[in-house]
């Protein structure tokens, strides 16, 4: 790696090399910040974060960066622009991908940079990313870009050497982004400066700082620490150790609602589905025999499970503070067979936030599922990679979160030789309500239309814990109190999750509905769901209730009324 | 010669019973097999117990076709009075009776003019065939004349079900593979149609809300119903088919739709707990019939 530390204040011109070190220094100064961006979040919720997007969005850069040993300048922004396309998460780190896809098309042919191709490919930058966005909002990420694009203009009469331009650049990129309150009326009030312009001030400082030759030493600190939100609802089993007990009855003539009887007279927690060929169990019980048993005097038994339950919380925790997608699975049964795909016809991808999420796609027919990841924000690559597994030309692709959208967009625009349509559902109920009117025969627009439509006959609910304190929409929030969201908008505040969920129902004019759904996140278990469930389906007694396993990390429950 | 005489079975439900008398129709009780006994529709059944009967056991009831020699003996016993019979059945899509109905019509070979014809639907939308041919026969018409006027009506006959499981139509083994609906962890109910005599899935939803719109989104799909009949699962209008009527009545503001409990043969394949409509087509106006 170049030593920036040697060259002269005077540096007139860069070449590959030191752009890729620049941009290096870049990534790892916003690495050792990235933790305060994510606290900038302007909701004070678990995910979506910007920093940590933005960081991955980073070293996917880096990482392709370096596929190039050459010196050519170009080349080098071409890689970097790549590596951020396909790593982009969030809208935050797509824009960011915008940003580098600008600077790199400015510097393309071109072996060395001095101060004034540096302006030029600051301004295409910013270009780039506004004409990215279909409705370009002041105060955010591209507000800093654009000022900084405008500093760099500016500065170069004066300042023909980079140092001295990018001194310029990041003094007014920090001024833009302090700014930012006055533009966008959320941050104001949640008294906090853009978090996308945060993290690009970051990456400029980074840069600048390298320049001056101050060495920019890549983040030491331990991994972010996944707070365990679900420690407040973690579940004093008074039922004392029990298992898990799951398996599938095939046989002829069954009568699920027979079976449902017998069973829940066995332990709690019951659940039991299906049809008169199949029916699948899952009952939480002392003794795993006599489920079992029962079940084989019935019919046949398949894709069996049986786990000691508090053995599997104890993983599990272990687990959160590791890799929080690498979660205990539920349910192990193989997917149900989605369609069967003619080469015509259409295909769904669908984002899922948890595996029992994914498994409801999946029953409902989507075709491939992309994970969420820690942050609930998977890259474009990642969708990409899922749009192509598709064995069709035609796909439907459900983001499923709103931070999705914009790397959803991408990945649709790098899926040459398939069509994609996207229908930009903004949560998971969105995306299931979306997928009933899914006909994989279907015309390619008339279905997403259909889509489209069906995905607003749902109201959504979103149960977590707060990160930060805030007021916004006349909700004070205390950090580490349990928040509820309605359709994506902060509703609800409280200590105690009950109340907070009867808060949210009621937001959500349950009553004026016929059907709610609890999807219980991977730090609650189904008893605990239920129980929760059972409680309010007294009070709520023309609702019907629906318990069903999510696995989602972050939020404890996402409701659906329909 | 005397005139045609209409056969029918007892799928078919007729808003005014005194059709059969006044026309002398024919009705062939069709069986239907419980777990624990098999009951005769018409006869020994109660429509709306029957229902009941399957929603609180979880019963599975199967609809079972007359055999061949017991139409064979109806058509011989009728063929003492008439040489020309119209047999117009419950959908060949949804259960046997017309088969066996036409392997019958081969006892009679020569000695009796017999056409056996597949209505591709059943309940109210057979009985609107059956009502329409019947008057025309009586107004004198012969058997060909009688096949061409029930023919021409048959394909604008159009039905639509919101049921709440596709168990029913499984246990009557007229689920294809590729049909057998998805999402075994949520609830999700169908609407079914008849099409070419077949009833399929159409639509998934999963409230009753939602199935009602969908149910009167098929209504909207037409210019103009000469009928338009609610089949219920109660003999009175229920939840359901108030919510269905309240919303119809915004789109169709002048007009009031009978409503029925639907037959138990209908039962077996929708399930205790269906609501549906069956529509006949109006003619467009410039099409007049001649006879």
């Amino acid at each position: 790696m170049t030593d920036l530390s040697k060259q002269p204040s005077e540096t007139l011109a860069a070449d590959g090399q030191m752009l890729r070190a620049l941009v290096q220094a870049g990534c790892d100064w916003l690495d050792q910040h990235h933790a305060l961006v994510n606290q900038l979040n302007v909701f004070p919720v678990p995910d979506g974060d910007t920093g940590t997007n933005m960081l991955m969005t980073m070293r996917n850069a880096i990482k392709e960066a370096g596929t190039y040993n050459g010196s050519h300048a170009g080349q080098v922004a071409a890689k970097i622009a790549h590596g951020a396309m396909m790593g982009s998460r969030g809208n935050s780190g797509t824009i960011l991908s915008q940003i580098w896809q600008g600077f790199a098309h400015a510097l393309r042919d071109h072996e060395t940079f001095d101060a004034e191709l540096f302006a030029r490919a600051l301004r295409e930058a910013a270009d780039t990313a506004y004409r990215g966005v279909i409705k370009p909002v002041e105060g955010t990420i591209l507000t800093v870009a654009r000022e900084a694009a405008e500093a760099a203009e500016a500065a170069y009469p004066q300042h023909h050497d980079l140092p001295g331009l990018m001194d310029r650049v990041v003094e007014r990129a920090k001024d833009a982004l302090a700014r930012t309150p006055e533009m966008l009326p959320i941050l104001q009030k949640a008294g906090v400066v853009d978090s996308g312009g945060s993290g690009l001030v970051f990456i400029l400082e980074g840069m600048a700082r390298s320049l001056r030759g101050e060495r920019v030493e890549p983040s030491t600190a331990a991994p972010v620490e996944v707070e365990d939100l679900a420690t407040a609802l973690a579940p004093e089993d008074e039922m004392g150790y029990g298992y898990d007990v799951q398996f599938i009855i095939k046989g002829r003539d069954l009568n699920v609602g027979v079976i449902r009887s017998a069973i829940d007279a066995m332990g709690w927690s019951t659940l039991v589905v299906g049809n008169e060929e199949a029916v699948k169990v899952h009952v939480h019980v002392h003794d795993p025999g006599i489920p079992l048993s029962y079940g084989i005097s019935l019919g046949s038994l398949s894709d069996i499970v049986v786990e000691n339950m508090q053995e599997q919380y104890q993983e599990y925790l272990r687990e959160r503070t590791g890799d929080p997608t690498a979660v205990e699975p539920d349910e192990e049964e193989p997917p149900i067979a989605a369609f069967e795909l003619g080469e015509d016809d259409i295909g769904v991808v669908a984002v899922a936030s948890g595996e029992g999420l994914a498994r409801v796609f999946r029953q409902l027919g989507a075709t491939e599922l992309v994970m969420g990841g820690q942050t609930n924000n998977p890259s474009t690559q990642e969708i990409l990679d899922a749009i192509q597994r598709v064995p069709t030309k035609k796909v439907i692709l459900l983001p499923n979160n709103k931070n999705i959208i914009l790397a959803a967009e991408q990945a649709a625009r790098l899926a040459t030789g398939q069509q994609v349509v996207i229908v930009p559902t903004r949560t998971m109920p969105q995306g299931i309500s979306a997928l009933l009117p899914y006909d994989p025969q279907g015309d390619l627009q008339t279905t997403a239309q259909a889509m489209d439509a069906a995905k607003d006959d749902v109201v959504t609910g979103e149960i977590t814990t707060a990160t930060r304190s805030v007021e916004l929409n006349g909700v004070e929030v205390h950090e580490g109190q349990i928040i509820g969201l309605v359709d994506g908008v902060l509703a609800v505040a409280g200590d105690d999750l009950d109340e907070v969920i009867r808060g949210v129902l009621e937001q959500m004019r349950a009553t004026e509905h016929e059907l709610v759904t609890f999807y219980y996140g991977n730090g609650v278990h189904r008893e605990e769901a239920e129980a929760l469930v059972n409680a309010l389906s007294d009070t709520y007694d023309s609702l019907e209730f629906e318990v069903v396993f999510g696995g989602q990390p972050h939020y404890h429950f996402i409701l659906s009324a329909e | 010669m005397g005139k045609v005489q209409i056969v029918t079975d007892s799928s078919a439900q007729f808003l005014d019973p005194t059709v059969i008398e006044r026309y002398q129709i024919e009705i062939v009780p069709l069986t239907i097999a419980l777990p624990s006994r098999k009951v005769r529709e018409g006869r020994d059944l109660d429509a709306a117990a029957f229902l009941q009967a399957i929603g609180h056991e979880h019963a599975r009831a199967k609809l079972e076709a007359p055999p061949v020699d017991e139409f064979a003996k109806l058509y011989a016993r009728l063929n003492q009075h008439t040489d020309q019979i119209l047999s117009i059945h419950l959908s060949s899509g949804l259960s046997d009776v017309w088969n066996n109905a036409r392997q019958a019509t081969r006892t009679l070979l020569g000695r009796c003019e017999i056409e056996v014809v597949d209505s591709l639907t059943t309940s109210v939308g057979l009985a609107m065939l059956v009502e329409e041919a019947a008057r025309v026969a009586d107004e004198g018409a012969n058997l060909e004349e009688v096949v061409h006027a029930v023919r021409a009506m048959i394909s604008r006959i159009y039905s639509v079900f919101y049921v709440d499981s596709l168990d029913y139509l499984r246990h009557n083994n007229l689920l294809s593979e590729s049909q057998a609906l998805l999402g075994a962890m949520l609830e999700i109910k169908p609407v079914l149609s008849i099409e070419e005599g077949e009833l399929i899935p159409i639509e998934k939803v999963r409230t009753d809300s939602q199935g009602i719109d969908r149910l009167v989104e098929f209504a909207l799909e037409f210019t103009d119903f000469a009928e338009l009949v609610i089949l219920q699962h109660t003999p009175h209008d229920n939840d359901l088919t108030t919510m269905l009527r309240e919303r119809l009545s915004l789109e169709f503001p002048d007009r009031h739709f009978p409503a029925t409990l639907y037959g138990p043969s209908l039962g077996a394949l929708i399930g205790p707990n269906a609501i549906g409509m069956m529509i006949c087509e109006a003619l467009p106006e410039d099409d007049e019939d001649e006879w």
